[in-house]
């Protein structure tokens, strides 16, 4: 019995010292979120206290979910969470099909200095930081003198002012993050697409498959892992958003579709030092996305094969 | 299994660790809370009237809020090398650049890292709710006392106005002192271009209809041969408010128009004001007729400074001609002058608006375990010998700039080095940071003897000459009880979102003029009213502390 019970034990701390080069090279990463992500989360608490500076985290008094009901109940709650909710949802839908296609597409291409050369000119925008990204959008959307302004000019129309219709927020702000992200998000489907056995191919040559057929059998139904993985990513962000570009976007005029959850708990926060309420504000996000995830990789495991766990 | 149960449990302990260790944090910084009886001093030996004020070397450590790149505020500068001889005290600064301001200020706080004195300058770099909030939890120090006690020459300044209410704070005391305390005007200045003007046959406009005449001929003519934009500035820093809401006797702190005017002894929000729809009106008018700049409301200060140094703009707001052309030749920066103050068909007073006391500046904090001697540290720079200071040594010739008198020494000048643009920056390079400790460096004699020439001082003559004259004391900021902030925190935040989107988009003619009716009902929708409670019970408050 008694070696019986030591016997896992002992196996485990085998197995560690045995591949310890393999642990070790897991430890920065088990130590980067224990201090930076799971390690600050002691700091959640003062959600549910009346957080006071001066006396710190733990000293504050206990508040309830006095923050939460004063949130939910308030008149701008719906707004701001529809307004979160429709951009992250608009953004998916828009935005994730884009990238596998562009990885289909690449796949397809024979010539390997075209494929190299479009590759690297879809992805470089998304090492362009948010702050130039978005001065670009404004100067390219400028009314006075925005190259899109200049070609509806060309062709007898009268310029738009983009930046401040409330009704375009969404769109510019889905579309841009395509040009952003669009080489960047497809690098994932593409070195999958590179692991697919050739015998595959072959033998639909083989069966006299075209290439459009050869997509659709073999190419997709290749990917679906993938593809549920990062759908499953992105839906545990549906209450995200890029929260600095969103910031940079804003102006005043179109604040009743661009104002999110996120900038609203920055503005309460390190605007008016509501330190308590915004992070009441932040864990309901959390949760609400933590909620999402569950949901969704759920669904995922009922209906395909594969989940997230 | 085995595995995620044993790192569960070590990210489990860490996250213990990591509780002690913030406890212990908060600990440490709670003891520094200094002795409430005044003249005993912990560790050092204090002088209450005598200089040095301590008789070993102290150290207190500052942080400063530093508005340019360029300026690197340290103990090495004139002022505070001369202050140390004097007081035995030493100054450790620490700079915060703006673009970083807000967040680091909160950050400071939040995370009870904080310096003995806590310079925010002159302007609104610390909200009043935050001076509430802080002083609250304790990090910000009462100063009544202690001022009465330590700081004769500031007590004795400040006593002259009786806008000095603004200072007490909803429980009575005083948690900051004023850094600038003069009615000089405010840092948005409007200009004019006066050279386009005298082109075209326009005389400087002293009304607000001659100036719209004079911008018609700017966009008509197109003085600058590139697309002249008659009005820029931009929402959020610069706004045109100084030309469009002072002629139309709204008051301005800055360049944005106050939030809470005061109409009938009585606080109103903005949207209230009786001459706020003729705002919009005058706004909407401006932009349709392309008079303002298309991209007013979307346009970051620094594209508003490009347009600037291109010389395409006619008339403009912003803190400073040569910053604004960017450009350090008088030839071209002198183009532009300032304007009196508008007077208009609904209102016919010459004014413009500044706090003659500026709001709290200058705050001394929890960990200060001295504040006796910051006391009489910070009162020394509201002194005459301090201003003087404040210019600067004389110049030795060596090309290091200085102040050079002339053979009668009845007035001098500024030299500046190399590196300086202008004497502005070269007195917040190496002199002094005039920015966030003013004390009475504008107005003791000795100022006095400053030569108005050319170079950038033509801006402290264009301030003079057609601004300080009319300046008036502007709405003043009022201090929210910690419970008023509470209760009003998310209504004021729904409020002036909802309105300043309302209003741009009247102005931009996306909404018509008449939705003046709707956007007030809503806006008692969001609860404006609870808002204008509080803060009239604020302005209640302000005047009962009125000498």
């Amino acid at each position: 019995m008694d070696q019986q019970n030591a016997k896992p034990k002992r196996s485990l701390l085998r197995i560690v010292l045995r591949n310890y080069q393999v642990y070790l090279l897991l430890l920065p990463c088990i130590i980067y979120f224990a201090l930076f992500c799971y390690g600050p989360m002691y700091g959640l608490q003062i959600a549910f206290k009346n957080y006071n500076t001066g006396l710190g985290i733990l000293g504050s008094e206990w508040a309830g979910l006095k923050w939460f009901q004063q949130f939910l109940s308030s008149g701008v709650f719906w707004g701001i969470f529809k307004n979160t909710l429709v951009l992250s949802v608009y953004t998916i839908i828009v935005g994730f099909p884009l990238p596998i296609i562009l990885a289909l597409m690449l796949n397809e291409v024979r010539s390997l200095r075209f494929k190299k050369i479009t590759q690297t000119i879809s992805y470089a925008p998304h090492f362009i930081s948010t702050v130039v990204i978005v001065s670009m959008i404004t100067l390219f959307l400028s009314p006075s003198s925005g190259v899109i302004n200049k070609i509806i000019e060309a062709f007898g129309g009268d310029a738009v002012y983009f930046m401040i219709k409330p009704k375009l927020f969404q769109h510019i702000y889905a579309f841009s993050g395509i040009w952003q992200h669009v080489g960047w998000s497809s690098i994932i489907y593409l070195a999958a697409l590179t692991g697919i056995d050739p015998t595959l191919y072959e033998a639909a040559q083989m069966d006299g498959a075209s290439r459009m057929r050869c997509i659709w059998h073999i190419n997709l139904p290749s990917l679906r892992p993938v593809i549920v993985i990062s759908l499953i990513l992105s839906a545990g962000g549906v209450l995200g958003g890029d929260f600095e570009k969103i910031l940079l976007m804003q102006n005043a005029s179109i604040m009743e579709t661009a104002d999110v959850i996120s900038t609203y708990v920055y503005r309460l926060g390190i605007g008016m030092s509501q330190f308590s309420l915004s992070s009441a504000i932040g864990v309901f996000n959390s949760v609400i996305n933590f909620i999402v995830l569950l949901l969704v990789n759920k669904i995922c495991r009922k209906v395909g094969d594969t989940s997230l766990w | 299994m085995k595995t995620r149960k044993s790192l569960a449990a070590l990210l489990a302990c860490i996250m213990l660790m990591s509780i002690f260790a913030g406890c212990n944090a908060n600990g440490e910084s709670q003891s520094g809370t200094p002795s409430e009886e005044s003249g005993q001093v912990s560790g050092v030996s204090f002088n209450e009237a005598d200089f040095p004020i301590t008789d070993e070397p102290t150290t207190l450590t500052a942080v400063m809020l530093s508005q340019s790149p360029n300026w690197e505020y340290n103990s090495d500068m004139y002022i505070f090398k001369k202050m140390e001889e004097l007081t035995n005290v030493k100054l450790e600064i620490t700079n915060i650049p703006g673009e970083q301001w807000w967040e680091q200020l909160q950050l400071m706080f939040a995370s009870n890292e904080l310096p003995d004195i806590l310079f925010v300058g002159v302007g609104a770099f610390i909200n009043a709710s935050d001076v509430i909030t802080y002083a609250n939890a304790g990090q910000l120090l009462p100063l009544n006392d202690l001022l009465e006690k330590y700081a004769p020459t500031y007590t004795a300044l400040t006593d002259q106005y009786p806008e000095k209410a603004k200072l007490y704070t909803p429980d009575g005391n005083m948690y900051g002192m004023t850094a600038l305390i003069y009615p000089v005007d405010g840092n948005a200045r409007p200009f004019i271009n006066q050279q386009w003007a005298g082109d075209l046959g326009y005389e400087m406009p002293e009304t607000y209809e001659d100036f719209v005449e004079l911008l018609k001929a700017f966009r008509d003519s197109d003085p600058s041969g590139q697309g002249t934009i008659p009005l820029s500035g931009s929402a959020g820093g610069n706004e045109v408010d100084p030309f469009v809401a002072g002629p139309l006797g709204m008051t301005y702190g800055w360049s944005n128009k106050d939030t809470w005017q005061v109409v009938d002894g009585k606080i109103v929000h903005v949207t209230q004001h009786p001459m706020y729809e003729q705002y919009l009106k005058n706004m909407n008018e401006l932009y349709s007729e392309k008079l303002l700049d298309q991209e007013y409301y979307t346009q970051s200060q620094s594209e508003l400074l490009a347009k600037g140094a291109a010389m395409r703009v006619g008339a403009y707001v912003h803190s400073a001609h040569f910053l604004f052309t960017n450009s350090q030749d008088p030839a071209v920066y002198d183009q532009y002058r300032m304007p009196v103050p508008f007077t208009s068909e609904y209102f016919d007073e010459i004014a413009c608006y500044q706090d003659a006391i500026n709001p709290a500046g200058i705050f001394i904090t929890s960990a200060c375990e001295n504040p006796e001697i910051a006391v009489r540290y910070l009162d020394y720079f509201f002194t005459d010998e301090a201003a003087e200071w404040m210019y600067g040594p004389e110049d030795q010739g060596d090309g290091k700039g200085g102040i050079e008198w002339t053979e009668d020494r009845t007035v001098f000048k500024i030299n500046t080095d190399e590196d300086s643009d202008g004497a502005y920056d070269y007195t917040n390079r190496y002199i002094a940071p005039t920015n966030v400790i003013i004390g009475n460096y504008y107005y003791s004699d000795f100022s006095k003897k400053l030569e108005m020439a050319l170079g950038d001082q033509s801006l402290t003559y264009n301030q003079q000459t057609y601004r300080v004259p009319y300046v008036k004391p502007a709405a003043p900021t009022l201090y929210l009880s910690a419970a008023e902030i509470e209760q009003t925190a998310m209504i004021a935040d729904a409020v002036n979102t909802y309105y300043a989107q309302m209003e741009s988009k009247i102005v931009m003619g996306e909404e018509p003029l008449e939705s003046y009716a709707d956007m007030i009902s809503h806006l008692e929708s969001l609860g404006l009213n609870d808002l204008v409670e509080a803060y009239n019970t604020a302005y209640d408050r302000y005047k009962s502390n009125m000498n």
